[in-house]
């Protein structure tokens, strides 16, 4: 014999029951838990919070980054970031690699580009000893005569180049194919000079500009403010801010789409 | 238990008022977890191709959706496009005399999703001959050509995807590459030339 007041408890208990299994089917729990715990809310020394699925946008301020533990950047970027940085490279590279990834850790771009290698020109199996990225060797290879400026370009360029190659909808690819095709500002297609013309290719196809164009939309969505000097050959760069007063923003919110807020 | 349950009519009514509450929540719990085991239906496999080669008429093919363009040729055919979730990418399909002698598709869902190029090989078997790299793609495309099948697919061996497929009258390799095939085969170093 069940009591009224044992009822009550059952029934109680069975609607709670309900409660909880639609909320846990609708992924709400996970929701509620994020916000009860204020996941969103970002600690320095604790990267990854920004990259929790809801809390984008949720940027700390930008601080210059910290001096690598027991001054070790090689050792701090392979840790940290998942980078192997070539010995054959100038030690300050190492250093510029370091403060580069930790001022965007809170962009997906790290995890996009953990495991590739930065080597130094002349480690490259090609004979012409250029500079770029290899896909086969997980690598890209660069000079070692680059200012910071110019590094903090260049290093997020070419591995942009295994972004572009990972599937959709990761790489949004085609979604780039899209934007690189139609979006045009005063005429020019691409977001720098370089992408719209791949000028150090002999004869650049359209899916060589295109792959440049993906390179570099990612390259100045991480160096905002910065003229477009991809080549550093004169006559294929403009001289300007690429995304500068809202100019391809089509660009501007896939590379967003792509890396998270920055 | 009944006849307490007859004594107290208000506790009745609350408890069959829970119980089609509890009921509704189990039923929004087991569709919401149902939807979540099984895929979407946007990444199964899609419907690649719109029209059967040799069979599909003209008519037919005009009434299909997301029609972009038609042209007319003098020889008797006509090429029309329709647009694809790619916006620089379109699907083709090329008539002669009022049949489908070809049909490319660029195979993307609309929330990005591409067929693995394992599953195709699964399907169609070993190639009889792959080319590596594409004009439209770049050099890090492989073609798969099934020639005297009458199926070619591009596929992207670094991300495992399937990018465009082809279906077309059978014909020899040699045939394929200097017709449909122009667009197959690519010479580049792997990487820029900064």
């Amino acid at each position: 014999m069940i009591h009224n007041n044992s009822w009550h408890k059952v029934l109680f208990i069975i609607v709670l029951g309900m409660f909880i299994s639609f909320f846990i089917a609708s992924g709400s729990v996970e929701k509620v838990f994020a916000v009860l715990s204020n996941k969103c809310i970002t600690k320095v020394g604790e990267p990854s919070e920004a990259k929790t699925p809801g809390c984008e946008g949720s940027q700390p301020p930008k601080t210059p980054a910290p001096a690598c533990p027991n001054n070790n950047c090689p050792k701090a970027v392979l840790d940290e970031f998942g980078i192997t940085i070539s010995a054959n490279l100038p030690s300050e590279y190492s250093r510029y690699a370091w403060e580069k990834l930790w001022n965007v850790r809170y962009t997906n771009f790290d995890d996009l580009v953990r495991g590739t290698f930065v080597k130094a020109v002349f480690e490259d199996p090609d004979p012409e000893n250029r500079e770029g990225s290899h896909r086969k060797e997980n690598a890209i290879y660069l000079r070692s005569i680059y200012p910071q400026s110019f590094f903090d370009i260049i290093f997020v360029h070419e591995l942009s180049h295994f972004i572009n190659d990972l599937p959709d909808p990761t790489s949004r690819r085609t979604d780039h194919d899209g934007v690189f095709k139609n979006e045009l500002e005063d005429g020019h297609r691409g977001v720098t000079g370089y992408g719209e013309l791949a000028c150090t290719y002999e004869n650049p196809t359209d899916n060589e500009k295109r792959e440049e164009d993906y390179a570099d939309m990612l390259a100045y969505y991480l160096n905002p403010g910065v003229i477009d000097q991809t080549s550093g050959i004169e006559g294929c760069n403009r001289g300007v801010v690429p995304y500068a007063n809202g100019k391809y923003p089509n660009h501007f919110k896939l590379a967003q789409d792509i890396l998270g807020a920055y | 238990m009944l006849e307490q349950l007859k004594q107290n009519k208000q506790f009745f009514i609350l408890l069959v008022v829970a119980f089609v509450m509890a009921l509704v929540l189990l039923g929004i719990a087991l569709v919401s977890l149902f939807s979540k085991q099984n895929p979407p239906s946007s990444q199964m496999p899609p419907p690649y191709h719109k029209t059967v080669i040799g069979t599909t008429k003209e008519d037919a093919i005009e009434a299909l959706p997301k029609k972009k363009n038609v042209q007319t040729f003098s020889d008797n055919s006509k090429q029309y496009s329709f647009t694809t979730r790619n916006l620089a990418r379109d699907d083709v399909i090329i008539t002669k005399d009022n049949t489908v002698i070809f049909e490319k598709t660029i195979t993307v869902t609309e929330s990005l999703v591409h067929p693995k190029i394992s599953e195709l090989l699964k399907q169609y078997g070993a190639p009889e001959k792959t080319v590596l790299g594409s004009k439209t793609y770049g050099s890090r495309v492989i073609v798969y050509i099934y020639a005297t099948m009458g199926v070619v697919f591009v596929g992207k061996p670094s991300s495992g995807e399937v990018l465009e497929l082809q279906q077309f009258i059978p014909m020899s390799v040699d045939e394929y590459l200097s017709s449909w095939g122009k667009d197959a085969g690519y010479e580049d170093p792997g990487h820029e030339k900064l």
